[in-house]
């Protein structure tokens, strides 16, 4: 009980508080020298949505520091415990603990957002429909059955379940109602496929081909994930070797069970509940330059019961049924006057979207009424020290 | 605000979670480590309405390679009598050149260098059990166009043991070219037994003249006023061996106030190469004359404008990355379109100067029979032209038409060309 307790005066202290926010300080600091050399998204992987940094100094990694997540987990809970020790009944704490509230809010809306929120990029040439968005940044394997009559099903194992896969490490998936096991291995997450050259590794060679490893670029979504496949067909003591690369020109084609399936590694991928047609983009010059002054995007909505014509521009985004779109980009950058245009649309589904901006108002609303209760009090003092 | 570190019972209490504090971080770090190993069962699925048939390669549609590095397209002519094969992870193009036997073409992209040309050319000849090519040898090799490039042709015959080094099969024979474009390397290779080989040996160099690059996905750089700077740009800017970023290429995404919070910045990238458009010119300004009229934006060119009675003058910016071949190659480039002959240096040297940017760049004026790029001129013609070499791109202010209205827009072709910034 008394740990308990010492936990309990621990975690509400002002000491930690000041402590978290002065790590959020040097990692914010560290995150943005960071990301000069390595790119935003590699910044935010390291700094901010990890748990734990192991900071390197002069080139060793010597320094182990409280990522930006583990901090905030950290600030919520001694806010709430802070505000609980602290609370004394009374119109005097009022506005400070609906402006804590406030806070807890903004915080609780950040970790729904990291946890919960899905944000990718729809692209289509005007008169393409779809209704399936991509990511930027993260990779999918999916198993496609190949068929000529009627839909087929895909098994997808998400990125997040091979990607942290190390030199030398593998991982084995398995379903009871696909015909083969599917081993992973020498996940790359920036690669290229370059022909074996002779007095190559045998080993490292699949089909002549070897998948080498490239330095991550900057900017996250150019990196080109690779990775070996073996598929271990069941009950047969027969495999099926292959590369599997974001760039392929074509998927890894295992048969198993009298059945084909065709392997990719692609950019996950996720549907939406509404199909988008691009009907026609439009972009405006600014005169005397070839630099755009704005672009936008007339689509049409498709659902089964409704269609709507809806147009997005920049700031003017479409929201509908979870999910937001923005006019985010346009090509082909050359295109001449009567080319086809693509547009691309960025899509988000965030349960928290509007999150900050209610805890905004209710920070507002708290200091607010604590400015206006301290000034009345104020007012009030003065008056009966005159009288 | 009195520290609560100074708080007695907060430093007991400190003092005493400290092991339990240790053991907690060191359990959430062992937590986070990744493991090796183990099974996992495939939870998700999806049906797929358009599911891949037998023969269906996998498309690049601007969904699918929007967010890709470079990775052009390509279309060719296939000869009479090879058959197509599926595509496979590497082969673009994938060809069974004889029914009777394993004579086969195929056309291989790969990203970045591929391991370069010489050393891929003596992978292929210990594929045919031959010695490597020494660098004299290499030097002497022919070369056959394909893709405007200069490929380096080879031929040769051995005892074949493939790529995995298998069955050894004597007579065969291995023709190839390859050329690294654009940032990737390109390989066209056709093995089989030397008869066959020798008897396609046309249909190879057609299949190669053939190849042609699609209308690929591109990626607009070209923001809004007011937009911050997004990401990756110029292929200047690219890291040693990065693959050139043109055709598919990711998108650039808007970091406006539009973007919802915590969205990362997605850059956009522009084809940089040396030849090709660069657009992040550092021209975005310059003061047209008044007669001038701007015309629809076309391909490689920063701005046109026509220019004297029924617009039979064009005059247009063009920035390319790098040097672009010189100044004086591509004045003498000028010269061939006029069809005149070219400038020594001394005469290249002696041309008169006018300031763009702040910089001396040539100008030059010729008359005579105008040929241009797109197959338009005629007799009669005259250029005016000025090259101004920059930091990381190469400007070019052109202007053609007949040379009675040249020669009198010549004033407002200085002007204009000054007047860029």
């Amino acid at each position: 009980m008394q740990y308990l307790k010492a936990a309990y005066r621990v975690a509400a202290s002002y000491a930690v508080s000041i402590a978290i926010l002065f790590f959020l300080l040097v990692l914010t600091l560290l995150g943005t020298l960071e990301q000069i050399d390595h790119g935003l998204f590699a910044a935010q992987q390291k700094y901010f949505s990890a748990l734990f940094v192991v900071q390197e100094v002069f080139g060793h990694p010597i320094l182990p520091l409280p990522g930006v997540y583990l901090l905030l987990i950290l600030l919520f809970i001694n806010l709430t415990l802070g505000g609980i020790m602290r609370f004394r009944p009374g119109w005097s704490h009022v506005g400070v603990l609906i402006a804590h509230l406030g806070i807890l809010f903004m915080l609780l809306g950040g970790f729904v957002t990291f946890k919960y929120s899905t944000d990718g990029h729809l692209t289509l040439y005007e008169g393409e429909r779809s209704n399936e968005f991509q990511s930027y940044f993260d990779w999918e394997i999916a198993i496609t059955e190949v068929r000529t009559d009627g839909p087929a099903k895909a098994f997808i194992i998400p990125g997040a379940q091979f990607t942290h896969l190390k030199p030398g490490e593998n991982v084995t998936f398995h379903r009871d109602d696909l015909a083969f096991d599917l081993v992973l291995s020498d996940y790359a997450p920036n690669a290229e496929v370059r022909p074996a050259m002779p007095g190559s590794d045998a080993s490292k060679s699949v089909g002549n081909l070897v998948l080498q490893p490239r330095p991550l670029e900057p900017e996250g979504e150019r990196n080109v994930a690779g990775l070996r496949a073996k598929a271990a067909v069941k009950n047969e003591a027969v495999t099926q070797e292959g590369l599997l690369w974001g760039l392929s020109s074509a998927p890894f084609r295992v048969t198993a069970g009298g059945q084909a399936y065709d392997l990719t590694l692609r950019r996950r991928s996720w549907q939406l509940p509404f199909e988008v047609v691009l009907d026609d983009f439009t972009r405006e010059l600014h005169p005397g330059t070839s630099k755009p002054s704005s672009f936008s995007s007339d689509v049409t909505v498709i659902e089964p019961q409704a269609t709507q014509q809806i147009h997005i521009s920049m700031n003017k985004p479409l929201r509908y049924k979870g999910y937001t779109l923005f006019q985010a980009s346009w090509g082909p950058q050359d295109a001449g006057p009567n080319d086809r245009l693509f547009s691309t649309f960025a899509v988000v589904k965030n349960p928290a979207d509007h999150w900050p901006l209610y805890a905004c108002i209710v920070i507002t609303i708290g200091l607010l009424f604590h400015f206006c209760y301290r000034l009345i009090m104020h007012l009030r003092k003065e008056a009966r020290v005159s009288s | 605000m009195k520290l609560q570190l100074t708080h007695t019972p907060a430093r007991r209490s400190l003092s005493k979670l400290f092991p339990l504090v240790l053991s907690c971080a060191a359990g959430l770090a062992l937590s986070g480590c990744g493991g090796s190993g183990g099974s996992q069962e495939i939870t998700e699925t999806r049906t797929v309405t358009n599911p891949p048939s037998a023969a269906a390669p996998m498309g690049a549609s601007p969904a699918s390679m929007a967010m890709a590095p470079a990775q052009a397209s390509f279309a060719w002519e296939a000869p009479a009598g090879w058959t197509p094969q599926p595509a496979t992870a590497t082969r673009i193009a994938n060809f069974k050149v004889d029914a009777d036997s394993d004579a086969e073409c195929y056309l291989t992209v790969l990203p970045g260098t591929g391991g370069g040309v010489e050393a891929n050319i003596n992978r292929w000849r210990s594929q045919l059990s031959l010695e490597p090519y020494t660098p004299a040898e290499m030097a002497e090799l022919p070369t056959l166009k394909v893709l405007e490039k200069d490929a380096l042709y080879v031929g040769f015959e051995g005892i074949f043991t493939g790529m995995g080094g298998g069955e050894k099969k004597e007579g065969y024979k291995l023709l190839g070219v390859i050329f690294e474009d654009g940032g990737s390397a390109v390989f066209v290779k056709m093995t089989g037994p030397a008869a066959v080989v020798d008897r396609e040996k046309a249909n190879f160099e057609s299949f190669c003249a053939s190849l042609k690059k699609t209308a690929a996905t591109q990626v607009a750089s070209n923001l809004p006023e007011g937009h911050p700077p997004i990401g990756p740009t110029a292929g200047s800017d690219l890291p040693a061996g990065h693959p050139e970023i043109g055709g598919a290429m990711a998108p650039g995404m808007d970091p406006s106030a539009a973007l919802p919070q915590g969205h990362p910045d997605i850059g956009g990238v522009v084809p940089g190469t040396m030849g090709d458009r660069n657009d992040d010119s550092q021209i975005t300004q310059w003061t047209a004359p008044a007669s001038w009229t701007q015309t629809p934006d076309k391909p490689m060119r920063l701005v046109t404008y026509t220019a004297g009675p029924e617009g039979k003058a064009e005059c247009y910016v063009t920035s390319l990355s790098g040097p672009a071949g010189g100044v004086d190659a591509n004045i003498n480039r000028w010269r061939e379109q006029m069809d005149q002959t070219p400038l020594d240096a001394a005469a290249l040297e002696a041309l008169p100067k006018i300031t763009i940017l702040g910089k001396p760049s040539p100008m030059i004026e010729i008359e005579g029979s105008f040929a241009g790029m797109d197959g338009q001129g005629g007799e009669g013609f005259m250029l005016l032209g000025a090259v101004c070499p920059l930091e990381g791109e190469t400007l070019f202010v052109k202007m053609t038409g007949p040379a009675a209205i040249v020669k009198q827009e010549k004033d407002n072709f200085v002007a204009f060309s000054e007047s860029l910034k």
